[in-house]
């Protein structure tokens, strides 16, 4: 342990003097925050348009989460979405194509239960607006659950929820959660601030690998092993000082972007931080597992720089992907900035919680793969001369 | 006297070919032992393993009583290395630099930071703890390497060819430094291409070639090995046509005489001390000497009689 605490106080110091990687790691991403936030500001400003937006549904009427979505199509008819209601799920599913609905929604229940499925078809012309409605169904089945969990507590109470008001009444507050906040939409300042930040985490993995093979080129490595230090102590402290290092300046990033720009990151940042700091936990185990796998610093940090804007691009790094739609759009999911940036849009602007978790497990799955690979393809007598 | 290190039958091999083959070698706790030998000898692999940096393949080896397999950790507290390449941080302070590498040797606190102290003032850096090595000359880079290897006061000390590249002023300096680290109980193994270096500060040689130990013992008893004379090489003023060779041949210990241009070499044997006769003999007859040069055999010789080839090819 001694050894480790050791390791991590030289890893802080270097790093903290690094200059040139400071100014890389933070104002970077600031700059291009702001460049890319200002000279793209059009394609955001644009309101979000649900007019005319048809949807397609098919339910059991008589279930009670076919009546709590009859309240949220009641909602939503309120942005100007058309909802068209079909008697056969078979010939609907034939309809979207034909007649151009943006999606079809199923809700399958199962006798006797209050639950069931929700199954949104989405027509892949419309699937920037198909995403948001699946966002919308999202938030209408959390919510969903979270009623039909005080209906076996309280029934009473559950019946006041789920019963539809009279016509002169005014719809209950809770009906709002279901919907869109249409009072936020990202700017571009605010899109910019997200992904530029995923962006330079993913170059912290630069740092992971700077980190190994800076001892090979100083020739320090060796005098480390060759004093009682065990390997695994030299590489759990490379990894977790990476990490901390990174995480500082990614919540400097954000700072700077929430009081200089004025970007908003929501109302959940635990969360959003829990997404990034397993960001953070992959990026540095690309960094570090590379270095292992690959002799020369050139490899090892010329196959991070290659891959690195890739992944970025494919995640919307520097242009949101669903306005080109089509095969760039389907493809961006095996980037795992995509699956990252869509969490924590989905956090700061729909509070909708349903891709953290895999996100989460998605990175470290990424980071213990890799790292497992390089032990793997290191050799027995790893000689940093 | 106690063995510091023991080597047994000690084979490494890359891709089939031996860097060290079979060598068995002890070294006896306060010498300063001499590792000689041409670049690719085997020198850096021996001392790499009892460091314990890379495995051996056959062979035993231990350290202050203690299996290097078996006590890895145990062994490497004991033993301080300066490698051959410089191995510090260019962004740590000097004082930084040793407190570090010497807290991975179980030191913390009070007795850190006044060992690492200690350790730059040996090494005539204690006006620099404050400074960054990057604002230090190659020289001083060097004293550096050994400051960081010597804090802990390890029992065995292994520098590998610790004075390349530097001026004569430093190197006279680390030289003298490992004398004094000798003096104060250190083990010393020594590895350097320089037999001069090697001629002067240890107490104990080998010499390596193609991974074996070709020869060992003190310097006399390796230049025994070759040779019992010395060569006197005598520069008459007046030239060599004066001289009465034969009469010099009758002087005991004189072997053989030869004459070349203005030069006379007298081969004599070693311990002849007969030095006073011979210049004795020249005054007498009123040759003033213009130069005197006592060669004896040198390492490098030695390293050449046995291999063929020199130190340095």
């Amino acid at each position: 342990m001694k050894n480790i605490l050791s390791l991590i106080k030289k890893e802080l110091i270097i790093n903290v003097r690094d200059k040139k990687g400071n100014i890389m790691m933070i104002l970077f991403p600031l700059v291009l925050m702001f460049i890319l936030g200002s000279a793209l500001s059009s394609m955001f400003s644009k309101p979000m348009h649900l007019d005319n937006v048809k949807i397609l549904y098919y339910a059991d009427q008589n279930s009670q989460i076919a009546k709590a979505f009859e309240q949220f199509i009641k909602q939503s008819e309120k942005m100007g979405m058309v909802f068209t209601q079909s008697n056969n799920i078979e010939d609907a599913k034939e309809e979207i194509k034909r007649l151009g609905y943006t999606c079809l929604i199923e809700i399958e229940t199962q006798e006797g239960q209050n639950t069931g499925t929700i199954k949104l078809y989405k027509n892949n012309r419309y699937k920037f607006t198909a995403n948001l409605v699946q966002m919308m169904i999202n938030a209408f089945a959390q919510r969903y659950n979270a009623v039909n969990t005080i209906m076996r507590n309280n029934p009473q109470a559950a019946a006041e929820i789920i019963n539809p008001p009279a016509e002169n009444e005014e719809m209950p507050s809770y009906v709002e959660a279901v919907t869109v906040n249409r009072g936020r939409q990202p700017s571009s300042m605010d899109y910019y601030a997200v992904t530029m930040l995923t962006m330079i985490i993913m170059y912290g993995s630069i740092t992971g690998n700077w980190s190994i093979k800076s001892e090979k080129t100083l020739k320090t490595g060796n005098r480390i092993l060759a004093a009682p230090v065990r390997k695994y102590e030299l590489i759990t402290a490379k990894a977790i000082s990476g990490i901390f290092i990174t995480l500082i300046q990614a919540l400097i990033v954000i700072m700077a972007s929430k009081y200089v720009y004025g970007a908003w990151w929501g109302e959940n940042m635990g969360a959003v931080l829990a997404i990034i700091i397993s960001q953070i936990i992959m990026a540095i185990s690309m960094g570090t597992s590379f270095a292992f796998m690959f002799k020369s610093e050139a490899a090892s940090s010329g196959i991070i720089n290659a891959a690195i804007p890739v992944i970025v691009f494919l995640g919307g790094g520097y242009v949101p992907l669903e306005s080109f739609g089509g095969f760039l759009s389907d493809i961006s999911y095996i980037s795992p900035v995509k699956w990252i940036n869509q969490s924590i849009f989905r956090i700061i602007y729909s509070n909708d919680y349903s891709l953290v978790a895999a996100t989460i497990i998605i990175n470290l799955s990424v980071s213990i793969i890799l790292a497992a690979a390089a032990s793997f393809m290191t050799k027995r007598n790893h000689n940093f001369m | 006297m106690d063995k510091i290190v023991k080597i047994e039958n000690l084979v490494k091999k890359y891709n089939g070919i031996p860097a060290v083959d079979n060598i068995s070698m002890d070294i006896d706790e306060g010498e300063i032992m001499g590792l000689l030998g041409p670049n690719g000898a085997g020198k850096s692999t021996t001392i790499n393993i009892i460091t314990g940096l890379i495995s051996m393949d056959k062979g035993n080896v231990s350290v202050c009583n203690l299996d290097i397999k078996k006590h890895g950790n145990e062994v490497k507290k004991s033993i301080g290395v300066v490698p051959q390449e410089i191995a510090i941080y260019e962004d740590l302070t000097a004082l930084e630099n040793v407190m570090f590498f010497a807290s991975l040797y179980g030191l913390s606190g009070k007795p850190l930071k006044q060992r690492a102290e200690e350790a730059l003032e040996f090494t005539g850096l204690k006006d620099k703890a404050k400074s960054l090595p990057k604002e230090f000359s190659g020289g001083m880079k060097r004293r550096l390497n050994i400051a960081c290897a010597i804090a802990h006061r390890p029992r065995l000390i292994i520098m590998d060819e610790p004075t390349v590249g530097i001026d004569p002023q430093s190197r006279n300096h680390i030289l003298q430094s490992v004398k004094m680290l000798n003096e104060m109980g250190s083990t010393i193994i020594y590895t350097s291409h320089y037999m001069e270096e090697v001629e002067e500060i240890c107490t104990d040689i080998a010499i390596m070639d193609h991974g074996k130990i070709i020869a060992r013992g003190s310097k006399e008893e390796l230049t025994g090995m070759i040779s019992d004379t010395d060569t006197l090489c005598i520069v008459p003023e007046c030239g060599i046509c004066k001289i009465d060779v034969d009469k010099i041949k009758q002087i005991n210990g004189v072997v053989a005489i030869e004459t070349e241009d203005n030069a006379i070499r007298i081969t004599n044997t070693r311990n002849a001390n007969n030095l006073d006769r011979i210049i004795s003999f020249f005054m007498s007859n009123g040759i003033i000497i213009k130069n005197l040069e006592i060669r004896r055999p040198d390492l490098e010789t030695v390293f050449l009689a046995i291999t063929g080839r020199k130190l340095r090819d």
